[in-house]
C-alpha cells in the first residue's frame, strides 16, 4: 500500500489514485491519515473532485460540438453538395486498403479455418465460418479500424489545419456557419461511406476465403459458393450491420471534434490528428465490446 | 457607422480592453496601433461579433451586435469585411474560387457574374492571373491582396484589417497599405486597420488610436497623435 522511501517518509508508489478502495483502506492506516493530513491537495484528489470537474468539462465540449452539428441537421441546412464531395474524397481514401485488407484477412480466415475444421475432420465447414465470422463481426470492425486510420485522419487533419490557419474564423467573419459549411458534410459522409466500404469489405473477404477454400483446401467451387450463400442470413447481416451506424457516427464526431478544436500552429495539426486517430479506435473497440453485448443479448437466435 | 463604448474584456484575470470607446464614421479609415499582445486583435474580433465583451456596447451600423443572436451575427457578418493576418484564404479552394465563395453563399447573382465580380476584384488587387492557382502557390503578399479582394467583394460597409503589412517588404508594405486606403475610400467604408507599423499608419489613416494596457493613451490625427506628452506614446513612436 504504502512504504517508506530513503529518507523514511512514507511516499505514494503504490498507490493507485483511481482505485477507490485501494484509497480506502489507505486511509484506515494510521500512516495514511497522517499523510492525507499533510496533504490535502491529495484528499482533493482522491475524492476525485478534480478530475470529476475536468472530466464533466472534458464531456462538455464535445458535446456543446454535437449539439451545434444536430441543430444544422434539424434546420435542415445540410450542403449535399459538399456531402457529396467528401462522400467521393473519403470513399477514395480508403477504398483501396480496405479491399486489401478484408481480402487478406478472408484468405487468413481459411487458411487457419483449413487447419482447426481439418483436426475435426471439418474442412468443408471453411464456408461457413470466413463468411459468418466475416458478416458479424470482422468486416465492421475491421473496416471501422482502417477508415479510422484513412479517412478519420484526413478529416482531424483537414479541419485542424483549417482551424490553426485562421479559416475556421475566416468563414465566420465571411457570414458562413463553419459547422454547416464544413462539419456537417463530413460527419454525413462518414454515416455513408463506411457502410458502403462494410459491404465492399464482406464481399471482398469471401472472396479472399473463396481462393483459398477452393485454390488450397480443393472444396468445389459450386459448393463453397453455396454453402456461404446457405450460411449467411439477414439476421447475420444486420447483426454485423447495425453496428457500422454506430462506428460511423463515433468516427465522425470524434475526428470532426479533434480537428475542429485544434490550436497551436502545425505541431497542433499533428496532434489533434493522431488524438483523432487513437480516440476512433477506442471508441470503435470499445462500443463494439457493448454493442455486440446488446444484439445478441436481444438476438439470440 | 462603428460605436464603440466602455468596451471591457478581461482573459482570465488579466484586463485586456478596460473602458475603450470610439467611434468611426463612415469614410473613414483608422489606425489602431500598440505593441504585440496589447489587445488590438481582441479589439477587432470584438467588432465583428466574434468576442463578447465583458462590459461595454458595440453598435455597427445601427445594430447593436451584443445582443444578436448566432444566427443574426452571421447575416450582419456579411456586412463586415475581415483581412486576417494570414489572409485565411480556403487552401483547398482556387483564389477565384476563394472570391466567389461569398457571392456564392450571400447574392443571387449568376455563375457568370459571379465569375466576372470575382475577376474585376481581382484585377483591382492586381492578381489578374491568379484565379486558378491555389494559395499556396502564391506569396505572402499576394496571399493578403487576395484576402483583401475576398473582403470586400460583398459591398461591405465595414473593413477590419489585421496586421495588413507583417512579415512584407517595405515597398509591399506600402503598396499593400495604400490599396487598403484606395479600396476603402473607394467603398466609403468605415475602416480599422490594427497595426505596429508607424510609418505604413500614418501614411494611410485619417486617425490614429494607440492603444496601451488596456486604453488608449493617444488618439487624433498624426500630428495630435505625435505631440502626445504620454510616455509610453513617445517611446512607441521613438521606436
Ligand atoms: N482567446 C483568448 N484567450 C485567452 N487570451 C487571449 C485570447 N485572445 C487573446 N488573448 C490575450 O489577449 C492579449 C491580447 O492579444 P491580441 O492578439 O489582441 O494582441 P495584439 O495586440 O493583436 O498583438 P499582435 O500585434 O501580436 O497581433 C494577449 O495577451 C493574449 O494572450
Ligand atoms: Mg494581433
Amino acid at each position: 500500500m504504502y512504504k517508506r522511501n530513503e529518507h523514511g517518509r512514507v511516499t505514494l508508489a503504490n498507490i493507485k489514485l483511481s482505485n477507490r478502495w485501494q484509497s480506502l483502506s489507505f486511509m484506515s492506516q494510521p500512516f495514511g491519515r497522517i499523510f492525507l493530513l499533510k496533504n490535502p491537495g491529495l484528499i482533493y484528489n482522491l475524492f476525485m473532485f478534480k478530475h470529476l470537474a475536468e472530466m464533466v468539462a472534458a464531456a462538455g465540449r464535445p458535446a456543446i460540438f454535437l449539439g451545434d452539428v444536430f441543430l444544422v441537421i434539424l434546420r435542415g441546412r445540410i450542403r449535399w453538395g459538399e456531402v457529396f464531395k467528401e462522400v467521393y474524397v473519403q470513399g477514395v481514401q480508403s477504398l483501396g486498403i480496405v479491399m486489401l485488407a478484408s481480402l487478406a484477412s478472408g484468405a487468413v480466415l481459411a487458411m487457419q479455418g483449413r487447419v482447426m475444421m481439418g483436426r475435426f475432420g471439418a474442412k468443408e465447414f471453411i464456408a461457413q465460418l470466413v463468411a459468418l465470422s466475416l458478416v458479424r463481426e470482422m468486416s465492421p470492425v475491421f473496416t471501422a479500424l482502417v477508415f479510422s486510420g484513412k479517412s478519420g485522419a484526413g478529416i482531424a487533419s483537414e479541419l485542424a489545419t483549417m482551424s490553426v490557419n485562421n479559416q475556421v474564423q475566416a468563414t465566420r467573419t465571411l457570414g458562413v456557419d463553419p459547422v454547416e459549411f464544413l462539419v456537417v458534410p463530413k460527419m454525413l459522409a462518414c454515416l455513408m461511406v463506411l457502410p458502403i466500404l462494410v459491404v465492399v469489405s464482406g464481399l471482398v473477404g469471401i472472396l479472399g476465403g473463396y481462393m483459398i477454400g477452393v485454390g488450397e483446401a480443393n472444396i468445389p467451387s459450386s459448393y463453397y459458393i453455396a454453402t456461404t450463400i446457405a450460411a449467411v442470413d439477414y439476421s447475420d447481416f444486420f447483426c454485423g450491420f447495425i453496428k457500422v451506424f454506430f462506428f460511423a457516427f463515433l468516427i465522425g464526431w470524434g475526428c470532426c471534434y479533434k480537428g475542429f478544436s485544434a490550436s497551436g500552429g502545425s505541431l497542433g495539426v499533428g496532434r489533434a490528428t493522431t488524438r483523432a486517430v487513437a480516440l476512433s479506435y477506442i471508441l470503435v473497440i470499445v462500443s463494439n465490446t457493448i454493442l455486440t453485448k446488446v444484439i445478441l443479448s436481444l438476438w439470440r437466435n | 457607422m462603428i460605436q464603440v463604448a466602455g468596451l471591457t474584456k478581461a482573459f482570465g484575470g488579466s484586463k485586456v480592453l478596460d473602458g475603450v470607446s470610439f467611434a468611426v464614421p463612415p469614410g473613414e479609415l483608422v489606425a489602431l496601433m500598440g505593441l504585440s499582445g496589447t489587445g488590438k486583435s481582441v479589439l477587432l474580433l470584438h467588432i465583428i461579433g466574434l468576442l463578447t465583451p465583458d462590459a461595454g456596447t458595440i453598435t455597427v451600423d445601427g445594430e447593436h451586435i451584443t445582443e444578436l443572436s448566432e444566427r443574426k451575427l452571421l447575416a450582419f457578418r456579411r456586412k463586415v469585411g475581415y483581412l486576417f493576418q494570414d489572409g485565411a484564404l480556403y487552401d483547398f479552394m482556387t483564389v477565384g474560387e476563394n472570391l466567389a465563395f461569398p457571392l456564392k453563399e450571400h447574392t443571387r447573382l449568376k455563375a457568370a457574374d459571379i465569375r466576372a465580380k470575382s475577376a474585376a476584384y481581382l484585377k483591382m488587387v492586381d492578381l489578374d492571373g491568379a484565379a486558378d492557382k491555389y494559395p499556396s502557390e502564391l506569396s505572402g503578399g499576394m496571399r493578403k491582396r487576395a484576402a483583401l479582394a475576398r473582403a470586400l467583394i460583398t459591398d461591405v460597409k465595414v473593413l477590419l484589417c489585421d496586421e495588413p503589412t507583417s512579415g512584407l517588404d517595405p515597398i509591399r508594405s506600402r503598396d499593400i497599405s495604400l490599396l487598403i486606403r484606395e479600396l476603402s475610400k473607394k467603398a466609403g467604408c468605415a475602416t480599422v486597420v490594427a497595426t505596429h507599423d508607424i510609418v505604413n499608419a500614418f501614411r494611410i489613416a485619417d486617425r490614429a488610436f494607440v492603444l496601451d494596457r488596456g486604453r488608449f493613451a493617444a488618439q487624433g490625427t498624426e500630428q495630435e497623435v505625435r505631440g502626445s506628452a504620454d510616455p509610453f506614446v513617445k517611446e512607441f513612436l521613438a521606436g
